[in-house]
């Protein structure tokens, strides 16, 4: 990570701005994401193609138990069937504004951005493009993984 | 006084987060009529006497853009504001929807503060009456 890079900086503010608008939780951002807690967790991922003017994709990696607290926190209690929608939803629509507003971030604001749908599932994290940078984030006792692949990236990863 | 309030958006959990918002804002007495495209959004605002239309510009079937052309030509539903939220706009996106007859562009997340701003913004300009 390059903590004083462009796209540190973008990267950051979006996810501070969508984690706390969209949960009212407050966000504490770690470090460079190295530390491995995926494989001691059961994960929840979202996968999001960024299209245009730049391509690459958003990668969002979260344990299941706070996909789970979010759900509570969004929209109270849901039924199993319901709670399983939910996770798939709330996962994606994150993906989404992050993704979204880092985008928003790092180009000029005369210049139109395409974002495209998400993925989301449960286990191993997905396969990507090559990752460029990755932010690890806490909220309360949670970690919450960001990060950004793909070449078209690299350019803004320098102080 | 906002009575219906139509919400559009394919994820149940932004429209969750814009009812929410909405109701802290001062619409907590309106009943929000929810549809998860721009085709739904459509058909509910022509069966009802709609006061707001706050919808999502990404959709499937039909998008917020497209919604906004059809509410904006037809002579019996051109006044009724239109806000469109989109997690991908930025001010190009912005200029181009209010010269489509937008009332305001808001980019994802939406915060109460800043659909409250919005809302008297209506309220000024008495939009509806």
């Amino acid at each position: 990570m390059n903590s004083g890079s462009k796209l540190q900086t973008a990267l950051s503010s979006a996810i501070v701005r969508t984690i706390e608008s969209m949960t009212f939780e407050e966000v504490e951002i770690l470090d460079d994401g190295s530390r491995d807690f995926t494989s001691a967790n059961e994960i929840v991922w979202a996968k999001l193609p960024i299209l245009k003017p730049l391509t690459g994709e958003l990668v969002l990696l979260m344990s299941h138990n706070y996909c789970r607290s979010l759900i509570n926190n969004v929209y109270g209690s849901t039924d199993n069937e319901s709670n399983l929608n939910a996770e798939n939803d709330i996962l994606a629509e994150i993906a989404n504004t992050i993704a979204g507003r880092f985008i928003d971030g790092l180009i000029p604001s005369d210049i139109e951005f395409l974002l495209g749908l998400p993925t989301t599932g449960k286990g191993n994290a997905p396969e990507s493009a090559k990752k460029i940078t990755t932010i690890l984030l806490r909220m309360g006792d949670h970690p919450l993984v960001i990060s950004i692949h793909g070449e078209d990236f690299k350019p803004f990863n320098k102080s | 006084m906002l009575e219906k309030v139509v919400v559009a958006d394919d994820s149940a959990t932004a429209r969750m987060i814009i009812k929410r918002c909405l109701e802290i804002a001062g619409c907590s007495d309106a009943d929000f009529l929810e549809a998860g495209d721009g085709e739904e959004a459509l058909s509910i605002i022509r069966e009802n006497q709609v006061d707001l239309v706050v919808t999502d510009l990404n959709m499937p079937n039909m998008d917020g853009k497209a919604l906004l052309k059809h509410i904006k030509t037809s002579p019996k539903l051109t006044n009724v504001p239109t806000i469109i939220i989109s997690s991908a706009s930025n001010k190009a996106v912005e200029e181009d929807l209010l010269k489509q007859g937008a009332f305001a562009v808001l980019s994802k997340p939406v915060t109460p503060a800043s659909i409250a701003k919005i809302l008297s913004t209506l309220t000024d300009e008495d939009q509806w009456g």
